[in-house]
């Protein structure tokens, strides 16, 4: 009885070994960071659009649809110091209610792709056996299908088209990645010493993966998550291009873009420079943070 | 399966290599069977919720029912499952499959052979693929060396910021600036100084059927663009890592100058997981072409499914789309062989 | 300067020399030397989008029949702005009630394979276009015909309609079901065009590469979304084409076209330009663009069966509300035309000043909401359109007309992709004013009206049925001369500027943009350019 009680105990003290170790990877990462000025810079630039799209109305207090037909296309000036759009819509104040698509489409899909990705990963490498190959076969599938093409054909099934279908198609299509990350991860520890440790005390399924084997998947995944960021919010742009993202009367800096871009020679080049400048700097941030942070994660690198 | 590919087979079974391909190849059936049944029911609850494409044909006409069931017989859409949302019209999907087998994809609305049509596409794509494989080879790899020898410098910062540049910008404006600048500025001047045909046609608006590789250079360059950061990234990591090796080391202390020891021994190493990640975006590269197609003219097989995803042609789209799959898991499959073959560390299993 | 009158110059004479060799000798005055400064030969590169089909019963579409109207020659043409009706190959179109007609053809026509063009061939590709399971989109142009019900369906009655007879070899006979006077403007469209035995023989093949009777025919199969190639047909019996070839060069996008156009690697853009580049498009092809009238018509219909919509003083409101010159010059650069009638301008039977309440007058439109009662409170006006074909922005631009004009609040509703929202509109199941787009088949006013306004008209969504404008229709038909069923028609047309079942907005202008060696460029809304007249200067 006390034997298991104090093996227990020390199971836990390997486990609390193994967060430290990575509580300290963490630490080192946060410490390396905050020496990088294109970490910095990054970092600064995802605040300022995140405060866009979250609270616009500290940016601006126009609103977007209110657009007097007779101010069309007019280049800036002091009263619209992007210019106005073809029905007379401040584009300013499209530009900064335009980032709140462009957010909600990154975190939201991420954020998703991170959730399935990381338990198809963990059920697959932790189950192995048919529970393994099913989850393969289906994450071949989708890893397999062009993600334009295959987000092409998703949301044209679709009856609408919104912030979410968008999000949905995004994470539909985009787990496969993460999950072989975090499959290959728990492979490669679940036969570690510590892990089989903790088992043989009798540790849950549940408390094996999500304290012992996770966390040392979670560096790999946040980095790849990190640049998913940057990629959806490009890609939203192109399905707006392509005529099957978000629809207008929504504002999103893709539909902007690609309605201004076929002005660019016509002597309204503001109608493209302003959100292709906002949506490039934001899709740079996330990359080169992502970028950053794996350098920061791979103490090989350092 | 007739005799002697039976005969194959078991003649395959004694060699591990065999036993790996079989077992791999198998795999593959599910995968395209799951692949087929999930581009089916896409396509047909699109139909069930956006309404029968046969209708658009008519546009703003309204046509008369029978005229309305003749088109719906051309689209095969006069199945009454596709009046039922939800509904995965199994039995159209188990036709399909039927005749699959038997070699015969369908037919778009125009009932031209799905075949015929990826006869058509598929050259040009594969042309431009391979041609935005040298390209990110050539500009990707070299960046990479040059970011990796010295991490940090200021070279290593030009090509990140320069390549994830390129990725940052939306690929539809890349595209239309470089024809734009590259093509109607430049390209128009070249002809009117009467440069050589193989020159106006490397830096040509559209695709030229006379110049079937010239004029693919420039989209291929735009098509490269998107994953140039990534191998740019991959050399400039794989090299770091390969130059602080033991072999790296044990050369140089035997004295191989620098440029040896890094063109010989620590780049050739450094390549493998790029030609590797390379060989997997083949695939995607002959769809991910949707936009570079679109404004260069290319009839590529990304057009082909964006159109026919347009017009709601169930047939092209899930077999075309299932084609892609398969090329995917193909070139996998090869890489993972040419891997082991190359690498004897590795064991196929 | 000197370009200009050269170019008015080019376009008079073939005019004139097209009537003059289709109407058999009348004499026309022209003026300028025999053949002008068009030189004869060389290679035309035409912009055009992958057709859906090209032979002729099947070319519905405005790429398909572009092409098609190079390889066809019909009965007759329509010539001009003001689409004069001269014959091609119809030597007379005549009937005494107006349901019996007799079609005599000239003799001596062969198509392209040597085949002789007789009434055979003429009644063969009738019975062709509208037999049903042959699924040919020019099918609904037969519908007026005797016997066309018997060749509907999945397993028709018959194949041939008991409507068409053959007289002799270029003689025919036509019996409609109903009197209809507009019955030989109709002939000129594609779907009436004569087809060879050994098409007939096998459709589908012959769409790949037609056999036609026109000025041009095939080089070689239709190259898919690359390039229909056409060589000038020496054999044709009209007037011969300038040009050697005529290559039409197939684009995915219009943007890449006009980037090619600009640097001289296709010759014409012969209907439309991407709509942000006319502006510049004017500065740098100046004379060399012409900006058409085009028949092409935008509306917003409305669902006169739901309230509050059925009170025609609010459709009238909502008509006086909206400031189309502002949205087509927001929007259109100011190209379209705004709309002040339900059929164009210039069209026959057609005026331009029909429509009273098309009038921006935001002070009346008020007054009349008010006189019905007002807005419903809170009530969201719903206005649809199809998704993705870049209907929101003008559409929002009503919107926002209403809501400042008539303070009516507004709500987009665009989510539909084409397919359902035809098949929902022609269920009258969409819940406020709509997009509604008409290009018309051929130039006559009616075509505007019966289809689109009629009781049981074949494209009537709108729910508007007004006996005394059917019976009005039905005195057009019953006309003796064509210029009177116009007018008639256009006593018709009235009823609907009063009623208001639909908005008119604007008129749609083609843009025909080409190189500085070309002329002889020639349009109308009806044929487009006419590619056996242009040319290459000398």
């Amino acid at each position: 009885m006390t034997e298991q009680v104090e093996s227990v105990i020390s199971a836990d003290r390997s486990a609390q070994a193994g967060i430290e170790r990575s509580a300290s990877l963490w630490a080192d990462a946060w410490r390396d960071l905050r020496r990088r000025p294109v970490a910095i810079a990054s970092a600064v630039v995802i605040v300022l659009v995140s405060s866009m799209a979250a609270f616009p109305w500290l940016w601006t207090r126009t609103d977007p649809r209110d657009c007097p037909i007779q101010l069309s296309k007019a280049t800036p000036s002091a009263a619209h110091i992007f210019g106005t759009n073809e029905l007379g819509c401040d584009y300013y104040a499209m530009t900064i209610y335009g980032a709140r698509a462009s957010i909600i489409v990154a975190l939201v899909s991420t954020s998703l792709v991170l959730l399935v990705g990381a338990l198809v990963g963990m059920a697959a490498g932790f189950y192995g056996g048919w529970v393994d190959s099913v989850l393969s076969r289906l994450a071949d599938i989708f890893f397999a299908l062009p993600f334009l093409l295959g987000a092409l054909v998703f949301l044209s099934m679709l009856r609408s088209h919104s912030v979410w279908t968008i999000v949905l198609a995004f994470a539909v299509l985009g787990w496969p990645p993460l999950a072989r990350i975090v499959r290959a991860s728990v492979l490669a520890t679940k036969n570690m010493d510590y892990v089989q440790a903790a088992r043989s005390l009798g540790a849950s399924d549940r408390r094996l993966l999500f304290r012992h084997i996770l966390p040392n998947a979670a560096a790999p995944a946040i980095v790849v998550a990190t640049i998913l960021l940057g990629t959806y919010v490009a890609s939203e742009a192109t399905l707006s291009y392509l005529g099957i993202g978000l629809q207008p009367p929504e504002i999103s800096w893709g539909i902007m873009i690609a309605q201004g871009q076929s002005y660019v020679t016509s002597g309204y080049p503001h109608l493209l420079l302003f959100p292709a400048a906002f949506l490039s700097a934001t899709v740079l941030a996330f990359i080169l943070l992502g970028d950053a942070l794996r350098d920061a994660l791979d103490p090989k690198l350092r | 399966m007739g005799g002697p590919g039976a005969g194959g087979l078991k003649g395959l079974e004694v060699t591990p290599l065999g036993r790996y391909l079989a077992r791999r190849l198998l795999q593959f059936v599910p995968t395209l069977l799951g692949a087929l049944f999930i581009l089916h029911y896409l396509m047909t609850v699109g139909i069930q919720l956006n309404g029968d494409p046969a209708r658009a044909v008519f546009g703003d006409r309204t046509p008369s029912q029978s005229q309305l069931q003749a088109m719906q017989r051309v689209f095969g859409t006069d199945d009454p499952c596709f009046e039922q949302a939800g509904n995965p019209c199994l039995t159209v999907f188990v036709h399909r499959l039927e005749n699959m087998a038997q070699g015969d994809f369908g037919v778009d609305s125009r009932e031209r052979p799905v075949v015929t049509l990826i006869a058509e596409h598929a050259p040009i794509t594969a042309r431009l693929a391979l041609l935005a494989i040298l390209i990110e080879l050539l500009v990707g790899v070299t960046a990479g060396v040059l970011a990796g020898l010295r991490g940090g410098s200021f070279w290593d910062y030009v090509v990140k910021v320069s390549t994830t540049m390129l990725v940052a910008i939306p690929i539809f404006v890349v595209g239309a600036v470089t024809q734009l600048v590259l093509g109607v500025e430049f390209g128009s001047w070249l002809k009117g100084v009467g440069a050589p045909d193989l020159l106006t046609g490397l830096f040509s608006i559209a695709y030229r059927t006379d110049q079937p590789w010239a004029s693919l250079v420039m989209p291929a360059f735009v098509l490269a663009s998107l994953s140039l950061a990534t191998t740019a990234r991959l050399t400039r990591t794989s090299l770091m890592e390969n130059l602080r090796g033991d072999y790296v080391r044990t050369a140089t202390a035997k004295g191989l100058t620098r440029n040896r020891v890094v063109g010989v021994h620590a780049l050739r190493n450094s390549l493998i997981p790029v030609i590797t990640n390379l060989g997997i975006s083949f695939g995607n590269l002959l769809a991910g072409a949707v936009v570079t197609e679109g404004i260069f003219n290319i009839r590529g097989i990304g057009g082909l499914v964006f159109g026919a995803v347009a017009t709601g042609e169930a047939a092209t789209v899930v077999s075309v789309v299932t084609i892609l799959v398969l090329v995917y898991l193909l070139c996998n499959l090869i890489i993972d062989v040419l891997y082991a073959v190359l690498d004897p560390r590795i064991r196929l299993d | 300067m000197h370009i200009r009158g050269g170019l008015r110059a080019a376009i008079g004479l073939s005019t004139a020399l097209l009537m003059l060799a289709a109407c058999g000798g009348t004499p026309q005055s022209s003026s300028g030397p025999e053949g002008g400064d068009i030189k004869d030969g060389g290679d035309l590169r035409v912009y055009i989008g992958e057709p859906r089909h090209i032979v002729a019963s099947n070319a519905g579409e405005s790429e398909g029949s572009t092409v098609a109207r190079a390889l066809y020659s019909g009965l007759i043409d329509y010539v001009g702005d003001d689409y004069k009706i001269v014959n091609v190959m119809a030597d007379s179109i005549k009937s005494t009630d107006n349901k019996v007609w007799t079609i005599k053809l000239k003799g001596g026509w062969a198509f392209h394979n040597g085949e002789a063009v007789n009434s055979d061939a003429y009644i063969r590709a009738w019975n062709a276009a509208a037999y049903a399971p042959n699924a040919q989109l020019g099918s609904h142009f037969f519908e007026r015909v005797d016997g066309y019900a018997d060749l509907q369906g999945k397993e028709p009655k018959a194949k041939e309609m008991s409507g068409l007879k053959k007289v002799d070899d270029t003689t025919f006979e036509v019996t409609l079901r109903q009197p209809f006077a507009g019955f030989p403007v109709m002939l000129g469209y594609v779907a009436f065009m004569p087809m060879a035995q050994a098409c007939a023989a096998d459709l589908k093949a012959c769409d790949e590469a037609p056999i036609g009777n026109g000025p041009f025919k095939m080089d070689g199969k239709w190259e898919h979304k690359q390039q229909v190639k056409l060589v000038r047909n020496n054999d044709y019996k009209g007037t011969k084409a300038h040009l050697d070839r005529l290559t039409f060069k197939i684009y995915d996008k219009i943007e890449t076209a006009y980037n090619d156009l600009l640097a001289g690697n296709i010759d014409i853009m012969p209907r439309r330009m991407p709509p942000a580049k006319v502006p510049e498009a004017r500065v740098k092809f100046g004379d060399r663009l012409l900006d058409k009238p085009s028949p092409s018509f935008t509306a917003v219909a409305i669902p006169t069966y739901l309230d509050p919509f059925k009170d025609k003083r609010i459709r009238q409101a909502m008509s006086m509300a909206i400031d189309r010159k502002a949205i087509v010059d927001a929007v259109y650069q100011g190209r379209y035309t705004p709309a002040k009638s339900f059929s164009p301008p210039g069209f026959p039977g057609g005026r331009d000043d029909t429509c009273k309440y098309c009038q921006f007058n935001p002070e009346k439109a008020k007054q009349l909401l008010a006189e019905a009662g007002g807005w419903p409170a809170g009530k969201k006006a719903e206005l649809w359109f199809n998704a993705g074909a870049g209907h929101d922005v003008w559409m929002q631009a009503v919107g926002d007309q209403l809501k400042r004009n008539l303070g009516i609040d507004y709500e987009l509703k665009g989510q539909l992709q084409q397919p359902e929202f035809l098949a929902t509109a022609d269920a009258k199941k969409l819940t406020g004013p709509y997009r509604s787009a008409w290009a018309p088949d051929y130039p006559l006013n009616e075509n505007y009206l019966t289809p689109l306004f009629g009781t049981g008209g074949s494209s009537n969504r709108t729910g508007y049925s007004n006996p005394e404008f059917d019976a009005r229709i039905v005195r057009g038909d019953n006309a003796k001369l064509l210029d009177e069923a116009g007018k008639l028609y256009g006593e018709a047309e009235d009823l609907l500027a009063e009623d208001m079942p639909s908005i008119p907005l604007w008129f749609d202008k083609a843009s025909v943009a080409f190189g500085e060696t070309v002329t002889g460029v020639e349009y109308n809304g009806v044929q487009g350019v006419n590619f056996a007249r242009v040319g290459f200067t000398k």
